[in-house]
């Protein structure tokens, strides 16, 4: 019988998700007997036009790592989507935006005038930027276009399935993969981990006071937290009770708070402003002006409640730029 | 089933003009002419949606329907907005109701038709003896071996002198006639558990030490041991002569030497243990009455330190028993009172509990100078006619706060301004009487899983439950509501039994007050809803998130603190406020998201008081700020909506304690995060409108509008 074939792709992303599939280890044999890649941009060398060779549906499934933010990334992901049976979102950026969703605080003007002229070691006299297409004695040049939005995946392309994480960590990478090649598989749509938030299964949690009030709110990087309390329950903010479960708690068991990368539970559409609703809920003072300091207290909103989620969320990108 | 959703448009005598709706096959539109009148045929299981004047008015009407409310009279026809507004909020009301969990009628069986009261003084005595008057079973508990309370241990009472006992003996021989009333002295309790209709009590009974006592006193003539009792010398063993007729051991001053033991023997036993025992009651009256504050902590007036620096209880002791006969008494008021470092509020009775020493000392002894000093008078009520006949007494009130009290020559010194001469004045006395204020009985609210707010026991009025509720089946009475004296305790306490007497006398008591719901496949016991609940109605039980469903008040604060929204509020749950909010807000509109207990009603008070505000006003009642969801807030901007109005209740007015301040605190960082994404923060605000400010609405509707 003639192994499934599979796309592992990249987007916007930084290379870690790759890295993930490194990670199986030895299990990364089974995969390899199991089927057989078709593109693989990291590893392996096919071609674009191998793809579009392809029947429709002839890939048994995608695995789509990065956010998009280039006409490249949206057109092979309209391709993979049009060649795959299944399309799984993998890794957070293209889940929820993830870490390059920032940059939808700013815009692509910005961003190049920053990246190809600002910083201190660029020298740029002439203020050239990247331009899509260039005329060389060689010929023309292309580049992608740049949009001024990065998106999900899913806002891009049907997603059947979302790999959450950044990087997912390899035994979800495993179960996701023999669900898919067993034809055993949840509803489409679904978040492949615990349905739950990561307070769960975190060890901290049992630490945690029956009622969280806190008065003020600290840095991680200002304090040294003690690994045995609940980060939250200190006054450091941990995206454990927004986020869900499953990813074996890395960041808290190096003593470092969660951060959100494997996005917000079922019912949740916008997981920063969930966030933030259940943080300034657990302030407890009785003073308006002192609730309003606490609150105003917290560095880089945006930063903390949609690290890896701005682009998902109800307010997606800065207005007005 | 019939799945339509049935929405009835009210023309209110025709004087509405709701044009044609067509809103789909699954809506059935009914036009009627005054549905706060004649109520349709209406089954339990329809979803409807209400299309009248004032939810406040219908909801009481349709208090057993699953319905939707929007007010096309107040919002649209009344200050004259056009038609199709009227439409926009139907279709947004139907896209809520599809959405949304019915509110349930729930059922509570009231097992037990018994009380326990906490507390024998005053406040106690009367709630057990109206209560059992009335045929309830009665458990009056007393951690004293003596019923009585404070009143017991005074001399006096205000404002005439009555003796005490003038009105506490009657009080206690009332008791005698009662059946079913079980009086335990030296007992208090150890554990509540359960809720309205049936509670578990455990009770923890201390030994008194003596029994079949036949009140000979030989025990006293031969007790070692001399107790300070607040002023007044009594031994370790002793009698109040109250209830009940037997004498008791002080085991906390008792050497157990024996030689009571000797005098009266097989009748004292000094190695008696704790007893524990358990019972079950359907209200729970607390009535522990007033607690003093520690007089130790306002180390400036030497209590404790100086000889002769006393309380007003325990210089009344001194003086009625004869041992004390003062020449020079200063009376300092507010002693520890009204002051940030110590108790910021006024603890009501103190002044007059000061008039009445100061009384006491003019009737005995009226050559000796009294000096009253005091920041305020505050001798309210009829009480004035005490202080006017001290002044013609010739006590002297001067006003100001003492900065000192120290011992020059032998003699105490108040070192104090006069704000009256303004003047600095050293006053020479023998003795100083602090009247100092009183605090909470922290304890047991705290077993009894009560949150204090302003420092005393937050008083729900909830409708037609009278003020005296704190979680359904738990009332308080007399000074433990707030300090109080002996008058004002007694009518609380008739109030108080009146109250527990409305839950008592049912079998059982059904309300409709939305329920918070933990779906518990979300539910990742992350906690963060626990400590936001004002009614404490949130635990976990064999880890799980419980709501117990007699103390939710349905606020839905815990519901809009969930990071994974695995609580919800039955009629207001985040999918149904999401799609009305969705349907409702167009580009350009201003959505005001309104508190039903106040800003809403401001909303409503507009039309009426013929203030008009722009069409694009668009308004979503809330139950609380507190369950306002800046999800939803972030939908409407997203939706273009120019901007964002939250209204609540004043700070300290919240009808659920503290919903508001989570709302400050959510809309405060929640203006952080739109700035940071390059909004103008303005667009949101969150403003305390009252429910008759209308004006103020329109104003700030007006200024968002621009």
């Amino acid at each position: 019988m003639a192994k499934p074939l599979v796309a592992f792709y990249w987007c916007a992303s930084c290379g870690g998700c790759e890295e993930s599939v490194v990670d199986l280890a030895e299990d990364i044999l089974k995969v390899v007997d199991a089927v057989e890649f078709r593109l693989f941009p990291v590893a392996m060398d096919f071609k674009y036009s191998d793809v579009e060779a392809l029947p429709d549906k002839g890939l048994a499934v995608s695995f789509i790592n990065g956010a998009i933010r280039t006409e490249e990334q949206k057109r092979l992901a309209e391709l993979l989507r049009k060649k795959s049976q299944l399309v799984v979102a993998y890794g957070a950026c293209a889940h929820l935006g993830g870490i390059p969703g920032l940059a939808n605080v700013t815009n692509r003007k910005e961003i190049f005038e920053t990246a190809y002229k600002n910083t201190p070691s660029t020298a740029n006299p002439k203020g050239i930027y990247p331009q899509t297409a260039t005329e060389t004695k060689y010929g023309k040049l292309t580049l992608p276009e740049i949009f001024d939005t990065v998106h999900t995946l899913d806002q891009t392309i049907d997603v059947d399935y979302y790999l959450p994480g950044c990087a997912p960590p390899p035994d979800l990478v495993m179960k996701a993969i023999l669900a898919i090649l067993e034809g055993n598989l949840p509803a489409k749509g679904s978040v492949l981990t615990s349905d739950k938030a990561l307070c769960e299964t975190c060890e901290r949690n049992k630490s945690k006071p029956d009622k969280l009030a806190i008065k003020d709110i600290k840095r991680i990087s200002h304090v040294i937290a003690d690994p045995e309390k609940c980060f939250l329950a200190e006054g450091i903010i941990c995206l454990g009770p927004a986020t869900r479960g499953g990813c074996g708690e890395r960041c808290i068991n190096a003593n470092m708070p969660c951060r959100g990368c494997f996005g917000p539970t079922r019912e949740v559409k916008d997981m920063g402003a969930r966030f933030l609703s259940g943080l300034a809920s657990i302030i407890d003072v009785d003073d308006e002006a002192e609730v309003e300091k606490i609150a105003q207290s917290v560095i880089d909103p945006i930063g903390l409640f949609y690290m890896y989620s701005l682009p998902s969320s109800i307010i997606n990108r800065k207005q007005g730029v | 089933m019939n799945n339509k959703i049935r929405v009835l448009v009210c023309n209110c005598h025709n004087s509405v003009k709701i044009p044609e709706l067509d809103l789909g096959a699954d809506v059935v539109v009914e036009r009627h002419d005054n549905l706060c009148n004649v109520r349709p045929q209406i089954s339990g299981e329809e979803k409807i949606v209400i299309a009248g004047c004032s939810p406040n008015l219908l909801e009481g009407i349709y208090l057993d329907v699953n319905a939707e409310f929007v007010n096309i009279i107040e919002h649209v026809a009344m200050i004259g907005h056009p038609a199709e507004k009227a439409k926009c909020m139907i279709i947004a009301a139907i896209e809520k109701i599809k959405e949304t969990e019915p509110i349930k009628k729930k059922i509570f069986e009231v097992k037990h038709k018994k009380a326990l009261v906490i507390g024998g003084g005053i406040a106690g005595i009367e709630v057990a003896f109206q209560l059992s008057k009335n045929g309830v079973g009665v458990t009056l508990v007393e951690k004293n071996p003596f019923l009585g309370g404070t009143v017991a241990k005074l001399d006096r009472l205000y404002p005439e002198g009555t003796p005490y006992s003038h009105t506490l003996m009657p009080l206690i021989n009332n008791l005698e006639s009662c059946k079913d009333l079980e009086r335990r002295v030296n007992t208090t309790v150890t554990e509540v558990k359960g809720r309205p209709g049936d509670y578990h009590i455990v009770l923890s009974t201390s030994p008194r030490g003596v029994t079949e006592c036949i009140n000979c006193g030989k025990c006293v003539d031969v007790c070692p041991v001399e107790v300070d009792d607040d002023g007044k010398k009594r031994k370790a063993i002793y009698y109040v002569p109250t209830y009940p007729d037997c004498y008791a051991i002080d085991f906390e001053t008792c050497t157990k030497c024996g030689e009571c033991v000797k005098v009266c023997p097989g009748k004292i036993d000094l190695n008696e243990k704790n007893k524990e025992s358990e019972t079950n009651v359907g209200a729970i009256v607390v009535a522990t009455g007033l607690n003093w504050y520690d007089i130790n902590k306002v180390e400036e007036y030497g209590y404790g330190r100086l000889e002769g620096v006393m309380k007003t209880l325990e210089f009344e002791r001194a003086v009625a028993s004869g041992t004390l006969h003062p020449k020079k008494v200063a009376i300092i008021y507010c002693a520890g009172s009204r002051d940030s470092n110590h108790l910021p509020y006024c603890s009501k009775i103190c002044c007059l509990l000061g008039l009445k020493e100061a009384k006491l000392v003019k009737d005995r002894f009226p050559e000796a100078e009294v000096y009253v000093i005091a920041m305020d008078m505050r001798s309210y009520g009829t009480f004035e006619y005490l202080y006017n006949k001290l002044r013609d007494k010739g006590v002297s009130f001067i006003k100001g706060k003492p900065s000192e009290v120290f011992k020059r020559n032998g003699s105490l010194v108040v070192r104090t301004e006069d704000l009256y001469t303004n003047e600095l004045l050293e006053i020479d006395v023998d003795s100083v009487v602090l009247s100092s204020g009183f605090v909470a009985d922290k304890g047991t609210f705290d077993k009894l899983n009560i949150k204090l707010n302003n420092d005393f026991p937050i008083l729900f009025e909830n409708a037609g439950l009278g003020s005296h509720e704190l979680p359904r089946g738990i009332f308080t009475a007399g000074a433990a509501t707030f300090p109080s004296g002996v008058a004002e305790t007694l009518i609380d306490a008739r109030k108080a039994s009146h109250s527990a007497l409305n839950l008592l006398r049912e079998d059982r008591i059904e309300t409709r007050l939305p329920q918070a719901k933990i779906d518990d496949d979300q539910c990742s016991l992350c906690r963060m809803c626990i400590g936001t609940c004002p009614y404490n109605a949130i635990s976990i039980v064999d880890d799980k998130i419980k709501i117990n469903e007699e103390l939710c008040m349905g606020c839905g604060i815990c519901s809009v603190t969930c990071p994974s929204y695995a609580s919800q509020l039955e009629g207001w749950n985040h999918r149904g406020l999401y799609q009305q909010i969705r349907a409702l807000v167009g580009q350009g509109d201003l959505l005001a998201i309104m508190c039903r207990w106040s800003a809403y009603n401001a909303t409503e008070r507009a039309a009426q008081d013929k203030l008009s505000y722009a069409e694009n006003v668009k308004i979503v009642r809330v139950p609380c700020t507190g369950a306002v969801d800046p999800s939803h807030v972030m939908l409407a901007l997203n939706k273009g909506a120019r901007g964002v109005l939250i209204g609540g209740c004043y700070p300290d007015a919240c009808h659920y304690a503290r919903g508001n301040f989570r709302a400050k605190a959510r809309e405060s960082i929640l203006r952080m995060n739109l700035e940071s994404l390059g909004m103008d923060k303005n667009r949101v605000r969150l403003e305390w409108i009252g429910k008759d400010e209308a004006k103020k609405f329109v104003e700030i509707a007006k200024e968002m509008n621009k």
